[in-house]
């Protein structure tokens, strides 16, 4: 039995950290907010070079050929760095199902480019509905000779005006079951009909509604078989959503290190203000928060890297409690930093709205509670 | 945090003041001080203000639908809105008796404090509910394309979180609560 991080584990997560402590300063975090593109294509480059964004990816599409695990311990660094840019997008929500459920051909033309880091891609799933369900999808693809036409808008899509190529997930046919009938397209974001915007958001990262017209795209992109792309957008949900709260545990950790520090600096009332109840109280509940998400979300991406029958269980159970508790954190964290936490000059606030767009992301606490009560038969 | 500027540092350089406008007794000014924030602290605003804010809240999630039914409906949410109206209407009724205290010239009393604090606390949960309400669209902002109520939500959300600093902090107002309202000692320091 072994419920800790490997060697291995170990190495590529103090190597990511150092790495990110030098390369990804809070300086350019602050920086990509106002940038056009949202991520420096230079830091991607060398993310590329270390082998992080193939890392799950077998070697023979030019990937580590490390596991969903592995890949975890990165992107908990890249949350705690609050690295900006196109990472969970090509890597997990693009690149991953690529993997599961590409032909030969596609796995070749797309995995191998990923990793180089010479390709951006994104999902472009979620509508004007907000709906995370089949009956969300209603942005229509109709067939046209060797094509199909693909007619709507996708909202929120992460980082779709850099992307190079669009997962675009469109509904063929539309029957009662709205399980069946859903496609997934690999669109080139260059064809024609294709318009993105960028919306503002509270955390800055680029959020895109894309409104696809009359988008042309070839039969043989589309993404394992026609009307049964469900199944492949479950794994993809699943993945994503453990994806996050990776990112979410990062950020939470450094939270909670942070205002500990400064529980113990800051003097008020003739000493540091961390000797108080209430601000150890407070700091004791945050290390429940934040070791409980530490535990969940390491179990939910052994379960994901095992295929494991409890996987989507582990998924929701990952998300319901990371959602609280990075959010508990950063509240608590602007909190016993005082004035100074409330200021934009403080780091807090990038870490408190990154808290708050993580926990609707992939659904939120309720979603996936009603999720875990439906997985458990309540 | 908002992107705001609404505190300021003042520096004093030599700055003469005419003793006529010393207020209250030298060497007395931190009770007076504390007197002032006593009033500010009463939260008789807050009264009517909250309940406002929840009767916006029950309107957007009539407003709101998810998966086919508004979520008003959602048994959840519902309990959700209506701990909060309750809340709401403590406030009130509780600000009211603040307000009777004030207009006999009593002393403003722990009721004050009990306002004041719990107003500020709701309203943090208030402007949270806002968010969670507005699901994926709770991350655009102000002038965002698809903002609900042109982002405003998200502005009192992020200005929610100095509520609990300004005017003192939760954690100093349940201190006094405990040692002036109640007569409790003090924590040995």
């Amino acid at each position: 039995m072994d419920f800790g991080l490997g060697e291995e584990q170990v190495m590529l997560k103090t190597s990511a950290r150092d790495f990110l402590e030098k390369e990804c300063p809070k300086q350019l975090v602050r920086d990509m907010i106002e940038d056009e593109k949202g991520y420096s294509p230079e830091l991607w480059k060398k993310m590329a070079d270390l082998g992080w964004l193939g890392l799950a990816f077998p070697e023979e599409y030019g990937g580590v050929g490390s596991s969903f695990l592995d890949l975890a311990v990165l992107l908990e660094e890249s949350g705690r760095a609050l690295l900006p840019g196109p990472f969970i997008p090509t890597v997990v929500l693009s690149g991953m199902p690529i993997l599961a459920a590409g032909s030969e051909e596609q796995k070749q033309q797309f995995l191998p480019q990923i990793a180089s880091g010479d390709m951006i891609m994104t999902l472009a799933f979620m509508e004007p509905s907000g709906s995370l369900e089949t009956s969300g999808v209603t942005v229509k693809a109709t067939p046209a000779g060797e094509d199909f036409i693909i007619n709507g808008t996708k909202l929120f899509v992460p980082d779709a005006h850099v992307a190079d190529y669009l997962l675009c997930v469109t509904r063929t046919k539309d029957g009662s079951n709205k399980e069946e009938g859903i496609t997934i397209f690999l669109v080139d974001a260059k064809t024609d009909g294709i318009q993105t915007e960028i919306l503002k958001t509270m955390t800055g990262e680029k959020l895109c509604e894309v409104t696809l017209n009359n988008v042309a795209v070839p039969k043989k992109n589309i993404l394992g078989e026609l009307d049964r792309g469900w199944p492949i957008m479950k794994r993809v949900l699943d993945e994503a959503t453990v994806a996050e709260c990776a990112w979410m545990t990062g950020g939470a950790r450094w939270v909670l290190e942070t205002t500990i520090e400064y529980a113990k600096e800051r003097i008020q009332f003739d000493g540091p203000i961390g000797r108080f109840q209430a601000i150890q109280h407070k700091l004791a509940n945050m290390t429940i928060e934040v070791e409980g998400a530490t535990s969940i979300m390491y179990y939910a991406a052994w379960a994901v890297s095992e295929n494991n029958p409890e996987l989507a269980l582990a998924a929701s159970m990952a998300k319901a409690w990371c959602s609280d508790a990075y959010k508990h954190a950063t509240f608590e964290g602007v909190q016993i930093h005082g004035g100074i936490g409330f200021t934009w000059d403080h780091d807090m606030h990038l870490y408190f709205k990154r808290a708050k767009a993580s926990e609707v992301a992939f659904g939120d606490g309720d979603y996936h509670r009603e999720k875990v009560a439906q997985l458990l038969n309540i | 945090m908002t992107g705001h500027s609404e505190f300021n540092e003042i520096f004093l350089d030599d700055v003469r003041i005419p003793k006529s406008l010393m207020v209250g007794e030298k060497n007395k000014g931190w009770y007076i001080a504390m007197g002032t924030m006593e009033f500010e602290r009463s939260g008789i605003d807050r009264a009517i203000g909250r309940e406002n804010t929840v009767k916006d809240l029950i309107k957007m999630a009539q407003e709101t639908k998810r998966n086919g039914h508004p979520l008003s409906k959602d048994p959840v949410t519902r309990q959700k809105l209506a701990q909060f109206y309750i809340d709401a209407s403590v406030l009130k009724y509780t600000g009211l008796r603040s307000l009777t205290g004030q207009l006999r010239g009593e002393r403003p009393g722990p009721e004050t404090l009990i306002g004041n604090l719990f107003g500020y606390e709701l309203n943090q949960r208030l402007q949270d509910f806002a968010m969670h309400l507005q699901g994926p669209y709770s991350r655009l902002m102000r002038g965002a394309k698809y903002a609900i109520h042109h982002g405003g939500w998200q502005y009192g959300f992020l200005r929610s979180r100095g509520n609990t600093i300004e005017t003192g902090t939760s954690e100093i107002k349940r201190n006094i609560i405990a040692q002036r309202g109640l007569g409790l000692p003090r924590d040995p320091r």
